[in-house]
């Protein structure tokens, strides 16, 4: 079985692909406007939502990033994880329903619509549309960078495709997701989401039932090998320390309520009712996706510390090396499937934004009307692709410039969404004076802080601290400011 | 106050000057991986504000929950469930810090269920508490997040926009 590795990682990918192009092809014929483009018609089911909400979430970096920081700092990440629960009950509690009842009674097809409908100000919509296009554009070049990466190492170790080139396998990855994207939307979006919770989640069950029999004396023995290389390794907060960790608690826990990407998912599902279905059903697919993350990176750190296998070139090979070297053929192409659904979901929802933002946000906030929105939107989501295709390789040839901006997407977006949405559409009086410059200031400082390369004390996070600075700033400008006078059928939705 | 309180605690820790290696320094042998560092629970001023910041993080989650729980100025119907939610989690979170303060300065190394003990909290008691919230979402649904009336009177307000729009 063992010489068959790369054609069976090759042929699940290969599978998976097909997969999506057959789901594209498929939502095509259901999207029939440009709101069901963007909104999937409104008629998603529980299962579908949930799926969406929580792969979604899950990029990439729950499959590459997140083992190589635990393999890097132990437990610190593991934050990330263990926030779940309560960030996604948050998010519903917050969400879950205002936010889906004032995108039905503003027939909203994107987030700054509803922002619109709630503070009736044109800037606070624009400056919306603009923080999520710079998240998108760092996120998806981010995401194909990684995707592209992955696949020109498949396909180098077969024989037949030995000499291909990042850029080519960029055109492949490319090719498929924008082919699903473009012709079906978010409809195919959120079907082959379903379709990659599902791999995701089989492909982590498997990989932590690996990890727990690496180890002769299970969790326990892999767990006492690192407490004796390092305590504070296995300890609560890792390596980070105790402040860093809270601040990522605070960070993914509510700054998951303000990711564009995963809170439009709660505006398109069919029932109101369904949000308390919803939430179990997308913990649940997280917590086992989260499986892989946490094993994955202590069983790495475990072998290298111990002595069975070569320390790591770099934290972020911890996956690869562990499906190479301790995971069965069949179950390496599995992940290796999971891990493409895991970018890809991510990858397709940004663009489905990101096209909403520049197509319909910003063109209705200055006054224009586009006519067959359906056709250009289909069109701006082939070029944001493009577009962030290129981005991607010219900053992988001219710097960190991507991964900069990918690092600090989340905090990006839960700094300038937090005060505006997740509060703002729970609190009548928060006013639009206050949105914008919440908006403004968090972006200010996540840009000054990163570009300027300025360390925080104590490892405290810097999305963390520039969403509270914003939370201050919209609470406090709020109650200087004359309250804005809501529509009334507006106010008494957020009453409900 | 809640964020006051809490931008104070952080104003507060910048005043203090954090030891070099307090979020880790590189492992002597392997260059990939960090060795923990000074612990904050060393000293007795960044013990406390330490445990105060984590209070603060985990009693903002809390209160979030608690804003979108508000339902027309009111919390009657689920205000005593959500407040021994949030209790329980936050003295769950005190015992997991506690727990550690402990591991730090004696050097306990007893394991429960495959992880040492402040490790065993944080991964078997903290992830699971929040599930209260998830309970009291899909449980209180119906009674108190969105009951019939306001579902029936959302739908008249939806047709009543539309028929203005058009």
């Amino acid at each position: 079985m063992e010489e068959y590795r790369n054609p069976i990682i090759l042929s699940a990918v290969g599978l998976y692909m097909f997969l999506c192009i057959v789901v594209g092809i498929w939502a095509y014929r259901k999207t029939k406007s440009s709101h069901d483009f963007f909104m999937a018609g409104r008629n998603l089911g529980v299962v579908v939502t949930a799926f969406a909400v929580f792969s979604t979430t899950l990029s990439g970096f729950g499959f590459v990033g997140g083992p190589g920081l635990v393999y890097r700092m132990g437990m610190s990440s593991i934050w990330m994880v263990v926030i779940a629960v309560l960030g996604f009950s948050l998010t519903n509690f917050l969400h879950g329903k205002r936010l889906r009842l004032l995108s039905e009674l503003g027939n909203s097809k994107s987030l700054p619509d509803v922002v619109f409908l709630r503070y009736n100000n044109n800037n606070t919509r624009i400056l919306i549309a603009i923080a999520i296009i710079l998240g998108v554009f760092g996120y998806l070049a981010t995401q194909i960078l990684a995707m592209s990466v992955v696949l020109r190492d498949i396909l180098t170790e077969t024989e037949m495709f030995s000499s291909m080139t990042l850029e080519m396998s960029m055109v492949i990855s490319c090719s498929i997701l924008v082919f699903y994207s473009v012709t079906g939307g978010i409809i195919a979006s959120v079907y082959t989401d379903l379709v990659q919770g599902g791999i995701m989640i089989v492909a982590a069950i498997l990989i932590f039932l690996t990890v727990m029999y690496t180890f002769d004396g299970g969790i326990t023995e892999m767990n006492q090998v690192i407490q004796a290389d390092d305590p504070a390794a296995i300890g609560p907060w890792g390596t980070l320390g105790m402040v860093g960790c809270m601040s990522w608690l605070l960070m993914f826990g509510l700054g998951g309520s303000g990711q564009p990407h995963v809170i439009t998912k709660l505006m398109m599902n069919k029932k109101v009712s369904d949000a308390k279905h919803i939430l179990p059903v997308s913990i649940m697919g997280y917590l086992f996706s989260g499986l892989l993350w946490i094993g994955i990176g202590l069983v790495m750190r475990a072998l290298v510390v111990s002595g069975q296998h070569p320390e790591l070139a770099a934290p972020d090979e911890a996956a690869s090396q562990f499906l190479q070297h301790y995971a069965h053929p069949v179950l390496a192409g599995i992940v290796f499937a999971g891990l493409f659904a895991a970018i890809m979901s991510t990858a397709d929802a940004f663009l489905n934004i990101g096209t909403a933002a520049i197509m319909h946000d910003i063109p209705k906030a200055i006054g224009k009307k586009i006519k067959n929105e359906l056709q250009w939107a289909r069109i701006t989501t082939g070029l944001i692709t493009i577009i962030a295709a290129f981005f991607a390789l010219w900053a992988s040839n001219n710097g960190d410039l991507v991964a900069l901006l990918g690092a600090f997407g989340w905090g990006t977006f839960a700094a300038a969404i937090v005060p505006v949405v997740t509060l703002g559409f729970n609190w009548k009086r928060g006013t639009a004076i206050a949105a914008n410059v919440a908006v403004i200031a968090s972006l200010l400082i996540n840009f000054i802080v990163k570009i300027g390369k300025f360390s925080v004390p104590y490892g405290i996070d810097i999305g963390a601290l520039s969403m509270l600075v914003a939370l201050f700033l919209f609470i406090t400008i709020s109650f200087v400011t004359k309250p804005d006078v809501l529509e009334a059928d507006v106010a008494e939705v957020m009453d409900m | 106050m809640l964020i006051i309180l809490f931008l104070g605690i952080i104003g507060l820790l910048f005043m203090t000057a954090p030891p070099p290696d307090v979020t880790g320094q590189l492992h002597d042998v392997y260059k990939t991986m960090l060795h923990g560092g000074t612990s904050m629970s060393l000293n007795g001023t960044t013990k406390i504000l330490a445990y105060l910041f984590g209070l603060c993080a985990t009693g903002t989650l809390c209160l979030f929950i608690i804003v979108g729980a508000v339902r027309k100025g009111k919390l009657d119907g689920i205000r005593p469930w959500l407040i021994f939610a949030s209790v329980a989690y936050l003295i769950v979170y005190s015992l997991t810090y506690f727990a550690d303060a402990s591991y730090v300065s004696t050097g306990h190394t007893r394991f429960f269920l495959g992880w040492p003990i402040p490790t065993a909290w944080m991964i078997y008691a903290m992830w699971a508490t929040p599930i209260l919230f998830m309970l009291i979402y899909i449980f209180k649904f119906r009674d108190w997040i969105l009951t019939e009336e306001d579902e029936a009177r959302f739908k008249e307000l939806v047709d009543a926009r539309k028929a203005a729009e058009s």
